[in-house]
């Protein structure tokens, strides 16, 4: 398979894990999809442009990595968690865990299936929040609630959409 | 919730303070804090997934689906307001666009061209997520497009009557747009129709093998694993290979070139297609007129055709010629019967020659028949090697199918093959004579 291709599948497959470390940093879903996009713009130019590129995944996180702390600066984010030492632990963490797209994305199949198990309501605060990328104030003055209550509401969500995926993964064979 | 977990709601919170990063920074020195980490980053990573793909629900629409930027609107309209000379306000406006531009400064994926039309298994992968794309959406870059079998998607720039027809199965990367429309074709099929581009600037199509620099033109590009094929319909294409960007061929109308490690580098006549086209006519044309403007114009394997082409444009009040037309390669000495089967008016015309003026009518048809009751021509005596002009014309009323075969000779035990006239046969038509 020419050089390029195999670049482009090896990133594609890892895809999943790119796009979490990326939300993680910037809690953004639009702006989390911004930055994948780039770093997969850079990783088809460097390839183009014959780049060796031994561990694709490694070099697609340390390209995330400076797209984020410009991402942070552009925003005059002063934010504590730009340390080095930081980032490098975050990436061997992500390092890792390489190699279980299977378990990502059965993981995301179950959440599927929670979410549409969860009342309208709690629905709602996810998508919100989510999918449309609100803030937490911003989702409260939709729903007409505080922050604060927002928040609760929304850790709550999480830990039962956790609780509900983990079980259906167990029942699959996956080891959580 | 263990410490871990407080911190991490925290992260999500946005309330970590920096001792509490401090403190996060310890904890992840252990191996099952990471895998923790990695896990809750994870679960985001899934519900954002899961909730674009839950069924019913719309997703948030994209937001740089417009090309233009939605924080130049709300600054223009400002400083309109200012009641300050036109002059101030312009340069104002202009310097404070340029500055917000600066701080803007992080590379974005921006729209390329829109897709015009689709039709069968077409996604587009964007960002880390893929989607069934939809007519009027656009491109952007980084975005990769892939066609399954028997689907195909046109794409249009605007502003210009270029597009691009993908044919399936393909893969089609759009990168970074660096002032030149590019475009990589990784597998498939592509019929360009690119209108003259700044001198500068011509549209480059990347294949793993080879690189198309075109200027204006149509062509075709076919691409496997090993080989890429380029085939110009009009005008030229330069192709070259990435890493001898000297050594470029430049592939003229009706000639082809490949680019691969069992292809010789070099261009070649067309075989295998004959050129597909179709005109415009004026409302009062008889059926058969070519009097009007070409609309579209592609290469076919044999001599049928059915359905409107995907990707041309269409007026639904005028009516439309279609022709078949190149030349005739006689495969062997002896009497050809021709016929042929259309759902409208049509007509066949051979030449004696290479030249379209001595062609004459061997076939008409004024109404619908089928191929069991196709229309037949006296026997023709031809010469093996011959290259004979040939056009079909049809009146193109609601879409209707044509074909045309023969019966053809040097067949064992004297008899003759009843066949649509191959692609091996046929070589397109190149311009020239109208």
């Amino acid at each position: 398979m020419d050089r390029q291709q195999q670049l482009t599948s090896q990133f594609l497959a890892n895809r999943h894990s790119l796009f979490a470390y990326i939300y993680g940093f910037v809690r953004n879903a639009h702006d989390a999809e911004d930055l994948f996009q780039e770093v997969w713009l850079r990783i088809a130019e460097a390839a183009q442009r014959g780049a060796a590129i031994e561990d694709p995944a490694k070099w697609s996180r340390g390209v995330a990595r400076n797209l984020i702390l410009h991402y942070w600066r552009d925003r005059r984010a002063d934010h504590a968690l730009a340390d080095e030492q930081l980032l490098a632990l975050i990436d061997t963490a992500f390092a890792e865990q390489e190699g279980r797209q299977d378990y990502w994305l059965a993981r995301q199949q179950a959440l599927s299936e929670c979410l549409q198990e969860l009342p309208e309501r709690s629905r709602q605060l996810v998508r919100l929040k989510y999918e449309q990328g609100l803030t937490a104030e911003a989702v409260a003055q939709k729903v007409a609630q505080t922050a604060a209550a927002v928040l609760m509401a929304l850790s709550r969500v999480r830990q039962v959409l956790r609780d509900c995926s983990l079980k259906k993964l167990r029942l699959q064979g996956f080891k959580a | 919730m263990n410490r871990l977990e407080q911190l991490l709601a925290a992260w999500e919170d946005g309330t970590l303070t920096a001792a509490d990063a401090a403190e996060l920074k310890q904890l992840l020195a252990d191996p099952a804090a990471r895998r923790a980490l990695v896990e809750d980053w994870m679960f985001y990573e899934a519900l954002i997934g899961a909730l674009q793909s839950q069924p019913g629900e719309q997703p948030a629409a994209p937001r740089a689906a417009s090309p233009a930027p939605a924080w130049h609107a709300p600054i223009a309209r400002w400083f309109a307001q200012l009641a300050w000379p036109g002059w101030a306000v312009g340069g104002a406006a202009a310097a404070l666009l340029l500055a917000l531009g600066l701080v803007f400064l992080l590379p974005r994926s921006e729209p390329v061209a829109q897709i015009a039309t689709l039709q069968g298994g077409v996604e587009v992968l964007h960002g880390s997520k893929a989607a069934s794309p939809a007519s009027q959406q656009w491109i952007q870059s980084g975005d990769i497009l892939r066609l399954a079998a028997q689907s195909a998607v046109v794409i249009t720039w605007p502003g210009e009557p270029t597009l691009v027809k993908v044919t399936g199965p393909a893969e089609l990367v759009v990168p970074r747009q660096k002032g030149a429309k590019t475009l990589e074709l990784r597998g498939g099929k592509l019929l360009a129709v690119v209108a003259p581009q700044p001198a500068k600037k011509p549209m480059n199509i990347r294949t793993p093998q080879a690189e198309a620099v075109v200027k204006g033109t149509r062509f075709t590009l076919a691409v496997n694993r090993t080989t890429t094929r380029l085939e110009v319909l009009e005008g030229a294409v330069a192709l070259r290979k990435p890493d001898t960007a000297r050594d470029a061929l430049t592939v003229g109308a009706g000639s082809f070139a490949e680019a691969g490690p069992d292809a010789g580098w070099q261009t070649s006549p067309i075989y295998g297609s004959a050129t597909r086209e179709v005109i415009d006519q004026a409302p009062n044309d008889a059926p058969l007129a070519a009097t009007g403007a070409l609309v579209w114009q592609e290469y076919v394997t044999s001599l049928q055709a059915q359905g409107w082409p995907m990707g041309a444009a269409r007026k639904t009040t005028a009516q439309y010629l279609q022709r078949l037309r190149g030349f005739l390669i006689v495969p062997s000495d002896g009497e050809y019967s021709f016929w042929m089967s259309s759902g409208s008016a049509a007509e066949f015309r051979l030449s004696t020659d290479e030249k379209p003026a001595n062609a004459r009518q061997l076939i008409a048809i004024t109404a619908p028949n089928q191929p069991a009751n196709a229309a037949r021509s006296a026997p023709q005596k031809l010469l093996a090697g011959s290259r004979l002009y040939f056009e079909v014309s049809q009146h193109f009323a609601a879409d209707a199918a044509i074909t045309v075969g023969w019966n053809r000779p040097g067949v064992p035990n004297g008899g003759s093959l009843v066949e649509i006239i191959p692609g091996e046969c046929l070589q397109p038509w190149t311009g020239g004579e109208r």
